[in-house]
Order: structure tokens, then C-alpha cells, then sequence
């Protein structure tokens, strides 16, 4: 009953994909209130959600308004699960001080095969997965070293980039494709893992 | 807000595309194809003698249409025909985020009310004719008049190019800060375009007609509004309504047919750039369909589709939704502009366009088609459409710029455009 009035905080960094993301949210658990945010508002301050979810959009992780003002003083103080999108996840690795490089393969509309040993936000999925990739800028897996609080949960069969990653200590997954792209054929049951791993735990 | 009533009347004379444009010079009018696919309520429809204008130039918003349509929600035909032009995107859009850029003398929106409208079949039976009324007007016209065969004193014209803007060298050097835009992780995808202007002499209803039979007619329009004249020979639907259902069929990849090659249709259905882009596009308009739409109700109904034109096929896909409202004003609000005339994603994608073409694009790339009183709406991209005013004449051509483009072989590929238009008027270069 309790999760019947929880909030789940959708951050829009001006993107043309967050209302999917927000579709595939709403169908796989709608039960919980939804809001969607734009990056540069300040409403983003009184709201302490279930889970941030931050969605994709353009530029680089430095670029992404008051993201980080509110991740730092909100999110991580308060152990907040995070699911973070395409440049959500570049964030969420910038943030633990990875380094966010042009990619060697810079891709977008293309469905791609992934790698991930079926754990985590991959649960249940066959291996290789696909998903749709939309981006310039990669994280390499190479650059993770064993003992970096990140750890790589997927990379891109054809050139090694980071498609997912986590946070060794904290609530933190992100995917760089994109579940909520059409293109992606097992979209629903990442989120869907999303919640049972991270959210309703 | 203005109600009108709605009678059938008599009108006995032939009719054909010609006759339909020779009207429009002398009563003022617009002339709008509907395209047969995906329903069978392919028409051609003619709105003669303007009686009531909704317009941005007189102070009116998007939801006074709403007023107008809830107000009149007995009339169950097309009754307001206009076009939203692609610079009103920053009075949509989170002001501070788009520039105020205004091209040409164009409202930024423009919704007319016809005292006569005319459905006809594909090949000009007439189905319905309709006229409107309402207590405060004057400018009716009678039906006599209309029926009278009017000709037009001159079938000449002659059109010579003056200028493109960007030039060559800007458009290919656009090209390139694309690719670096792209690069950087600011956007996938840019659809450039460049203005090609000229003088036009003579009639331009005969250019207008040059226009319109040089091409398989999808969604093409024919406006004359005052000393302006709007012909389109549009391929392109933006989106459908009809009760809750809405469809948007972008179109992304272009080929010519040849006769050399059979395959062209199948080689464009399998070539990764375009199939990519078209995913791109296909995933914009789910996205935006979303915003006015019930969760789980957007679905991919074709991807990729082919549909082949006189001179090119193009790539097509078809989104479905089930729509959260019927009003025009907000279902406006959440599409517009088209994501397959912008970029993606949309709003960096405009940004870019603007730091590049510099100007504004009137109402190119914007939309153009009518509302019924039942709330259906039927709006196209406005792309191959040509603009004259006076004796000036002016058109844009354009293409999506992703990394995979050749900067070279974009600008040719908006000179093939730009001489599919000029070959049909005959211009001289």
C-alpha cells in the first residue's frame, strides 16, 4: 500500500525520448505518481522521490543543469535509488570521477548487440540482448579499474563501450541504449528489474 | 467566439484542378489533397471566399481555435483551413529556449473559414457542397457568382533564380559543424535546409498549376490570401485525428526511381543510414505522441515502410496513439514542429538550425490542413512548398544531416530537389 502514493522523479535534460521513458515506467509499474522535471528547474529541491530516474538527453554530463546541485545534496545523502539513461548513465559514472570519452563508434537509431552475464538489471534477459543505441560519447570499459567503486554490468559486443554499469555501494544502475526505444526488444523487463532490485527492496 | 450555421446548396458547373485554382485567384480560397492511405476518405476539398480569419497577426492564441471548433461542433465537414508556420515554434516551446526568428510575411498561424466549401472525390465528382453563415459578416459572395466560369486573363510565366541562402560553401560548412555538433554529443541528427529565391513573372496561378500536376498530389495545398500565394506538393502527413485515434507518418529517406534500377525501393529499404535515421524519427514521434497520449497507446504500426511518388520513394513509418484530449491547441502544442523537419533531439536540433540557416523559415517545414467541427484534424509538413508574393518567389530545400552524411553529396542532393521545382517551372538558372 505504501508504494500506492510514492513518487518516482522523472529528471527531462531536454530530450526528445523522456515521454517514452516515461511510458515504459508507467506501464511496467503504475502504481507510483510520476513527475517529469526539466534539469533547470528548482522544483526539483522539494521533491525526495522513491527513485530519480534521469533520462537521456544532449550535450555532456557537465551540461545537465542543476543535476548534480540536486544529486549531491539530495540524492546521495538520502541513499535515493537512481536509474540513470544514456547520458543519465554517463552521469552517474562522470559522478564517480569515470572519464566520458567521444566514442569510437559514435551510433544513433542502431540496434546493437549487448553482453551481460544475466544478473542484476538484466535478470531473466538472454545474452546477448538488443537494445538501440543513441550516442557520441561512450565510457571504455578498459579505463574501470577492479577496485573503482563503478562496476561494468554490460558493454557493447562491438567495441567493449560500457551499455551498463553500477555503483559498487549505492542504489545506482545505468544503461547507456535505451529501454524505452522501440528498437529495444527487452526494455520492459529491465525496468521491471529496476524496481524489484532497487526500489521496492 | 463565431458560430455558423451550415446548408447545402446547388452549384451546377465542371470541375477540375485548373477550374478549382481560377476560382481560388478570383474568390480567394484554398484547395487541400488529402491522401488515400491508411483510410478510405481520400478527397480533395476547395474552401472559396474567406469570411472569418483566426490569426496570430490578430492578437488570436491556439486555443481560440478550440473556441471555435467546440463551438461549432455541428459541422461535421473540414471548415478551418490553415497552417502553422515553423517559426511559431518559440511561442510553443519553454520561453528563452528558441529564438524569435520570422522569415517572411506569413502569420506564425493562420486558420481561415470558407463562406463555400466543395468535398470532391480524387477525381473531381463533387460530393458536398456546403455553405456558411453566421450573423456578422459581409463579404458574402452568391452562389451564381461562384458558379460562373471565370478564366484567367493570362496562362503566362516566367521564373528566374536570384539567389540561395546559405550559399554552397555555407550550406557544405554547415554540414560540417553538424558533424562536430554530433560528435560532441549535442545531437544525432540536423535537418539543414537553404532558401533558393527568385523573380517570378506573370500569373502565378499558372505556376501554381505547373506546380501541382508536376507531381503525384499527397497532401499538396494551394492558398491565395491576399497578395500571397502558398502551393505545396507535400508527400508528407504530420498527423491524423479522428475521435481519440491519432497517426503520424513521418517520412525520412529519399531516393529517385529510376529506370535503370528496379531495386531502388529495395536498396532504400535496407540502407543502414537511412533506416537509422528513420528509427531516430520513429522514436521522436513516439515520444511526442506520448505526451498527449494514454500509457501503453503508442505503438510502432509500420517501420519501415516504402512509398513510392512519381520520382522518389521515401521511407515511412506509422505511429498510433490513443489521445489523453481532442483539443487542437494542446495536441499542437506537444507535437510542433514535426520531428522529421527538426532533428533529433528536437530542441538542440532547432537551436542548430537556427545558429545555422540564420533565418527564420516562414512557413516552411511547418503544417498546413483543416479541423472539422467533430474535432478531426488533417495536417501535412509543409516540404516542397513554393511561396510568391508579388513578383517574388521563394522555396527551401533541405536534408538530414546525420555523421554518416557527405557534406558534398548533401548539397547535391538539395540541388536534385531544388531542380525537381524549377523543372517545373520552367526556371531559368
Amino acid at each position: 500500500m505504501q508504494s500506492m502514493t510514492r513518487t518516482i522523479l522523472l529528471l527531462d535534460n531536454y530530450d526528445s525520448f523522456t515521454h517514452n521513458l516515461l511510458h515504459l515506467l508507467q506501464q511496467v509499474r503504475p502504481e507510483y505518481r510520476y513527475r517529469t522535471i526539466r534539469n533547470t528547474s528548482t522544483q526539483l529541491f522539494s521533491i525526495t522521490p522513491a527513485a530519480l530516474i534521469i533520462g537521456p538527453g544532449p550535450m555532456t554530463p557537465a551540461e545537465t543543469g542543476l543535476l548534480n546541485n540536486y544529486f549531491q545534496n539530495t540524492i546521495k545523502p538520502k541513499n535515493i535509488p537512481t536509474l540513470g539513461v544514456c547520458l543519465g548513465m554517463q552521469y552517474l559514472g562522470f559522478e564517480a570521477g569515470l572519464s566520458v570519452t567521444k566514442s569510437t563508434l559514435p551510433a544513433h537509431g542502431a540496434a546493437i548487440e549487448i553482453n551481460h552475464n544475466t544478473t542484476d538489471i538484466f535478470t531473466g534477459l538472454p545474452t546477448p540482448t538488443i537494445g538501440a543505441r543513441y550516442n557520441s560519447l561512450e565510457i571504455a570499459s578498459k579505463t574501470i579499474p577492479a577496485n573503482h567503486s563503478i562496476e561494468v554490468l554490460a558493454t557493447a559486443q562491438e567495441n567493449g563501450a560500457v551499455m551498463a554499469l553500477r555503483h559498487k555501494k549505492r542504489p545506482h544502475v545505468g544503461v547507456q541504449f535505451h529501454p524505452e526505444s522501440f528498437l529495444t526488444t527487452k526494455g520492459h523487463q529491465i525496468i521491471d528489474n529496476f524496481f524489484q532490485y532497487y526500489v521496492e527492496i | 467566439m463565431w458560430k455558423f450555421k451550415i446548408q447545402n446548396v446547388d452549384i451546377h458547373r465542371n470541375w477540375s484542378l485548373s477550374n478549382a485554382i481560377s476560382m481560388i485567384e478570383k474568390w480567394e480560397g484554398t484547395l487541400l489533397f488529402t491522401s488515400p492511405e491508411h483510410n478510405k476518405s481520400h478527397n480533395i476539398v476547395l474552401g472559396i471566399n474567406p469570411i472569418s480569419t483566426i490569426s496570430s497577426d490578430k492578437g488570436h492564441t491556439l486555443a481560440d481555435i478550440d473556441t471555435i471548433i467546440t463551438t461549432n461542433e455541428h459541422i461535421a465537414h473540414p471548415f478551418l483551413f490553415g497552417h502553422i508556420s515553423y517559426d511559431a515554434k518559440h511561442t510553443i516551446e519553454e520561453p528563452g529556449i528558441y529564438k524569435d526568428l520570422q522569415d517572411n510575411q506569413f502569420a506564425l498561424f493562420q486558420f481561415t473559414i470558407y463562406q463555400f466549401v466543395f468535398i470532391f472525390t480524387p477525381s473531381w465528382e463533387l460530393k458536398n457542397a456546403l455553405e456558411l453563415t453566421s450573423c456578422n459578416e459581409s463579404k458574402t459572395v452568391l452562389i451564381d457568382q461562384i458558379e460562373q466560369f471565370y478564366s484567367p486573363e493570362s496562362q503566362q510565366f516566367s521564373v528566374s533564380i536570384e539567389k540561395s541562402h546559405p550559399t554552397k560553401e555555407e550550406f557544405i560548412k554547415g554540414v560540417k559543424t553538424i558533424h562536430n555538433y554530433i560528435k560532441a554529443g549535442d545531437v544525432y541528427q540536423v535537418n539543414l535546409t537553404r532558401k533558393v529565391s527568385a523573380t517570378i513573372s506573370g500569373s502565378a496561378t499558372a505556376a501554381a498549376l505547373a506546380l501541382l500536376e508536376s507531381n503525384r498530389i499527397e497532401f499538396g495545398v494551394f492558398q491565395k490570401c491576399g497578395v500571397r500565394y502558398l502551393i505545396s506538393t507535400s508527400p508528407e502527413r504530420f498527423f491524423q485525428t479522428n475521435g481519440l485515434t491519432i497517426l503520424t507518418s513521418p517520412i525520412k529517406g529519399t531516393a529517385p526511381t529510376s529506370p535503370e534500377n528496379d531495386n531502388a525501393g529495395t536498396d532504400l529499404l535496407n540502407d543502414e543510414k537511412n533506416l537509422r535515421e528513420l528509427a531516430m524519427i520513429t522514436d521522436l514521434l513516439r515520444n511526442d505522441l506520448s505526451r498527449i497520449c494514454h500509457p501503453g497507446t503508442v505503438t510502432v504500426k509500420g517501420y519501415p515502410l516504402l512509398k513510392t511518388l512519381s520520382n522518389v520513394h521515401h521511407l515511412v513509418a506509422d505511429i498510433e496513439g490513443k489521445l489523453t484530449t481532442t483539443d487542437f491547441s494542446k495536441i499542437v502544442t506537444a507535437l510542433f514542429p514535426g520531428g522529421s523537419i527538426t532533428g533529433c533531439p528536437k530542441i538542440r536540433a532547432c537551436q542548430i538550425i537556427e545558429e545555422l540557416e540564420q533565418k527564420g523559415r516562414g512557413p516552411y517545414t511547418g503544417s498546413f490542413g483543416y479541423i472539422t467541427g467533430h474535432k478531426k484534424i488533417d495536417l501535412n509538413i509543409l516540404i516542397r512548398t513554393v511561396f510568391i508574393e508579388n513578383n517574388q518567389l521563394t522555396f527551401n530545400v533541405g536534408g538530414g544531416i546525420t555523421l554518416m552524411s557527405n557534406p558534398e553529396e548533401e548539397f547535391l542532393e538539395t540541388q536534385h530537389k531544388a531542380r525537381n521545382i524549377l523543372q517545373a517551372l520552367n526556371a531559368k538558372e
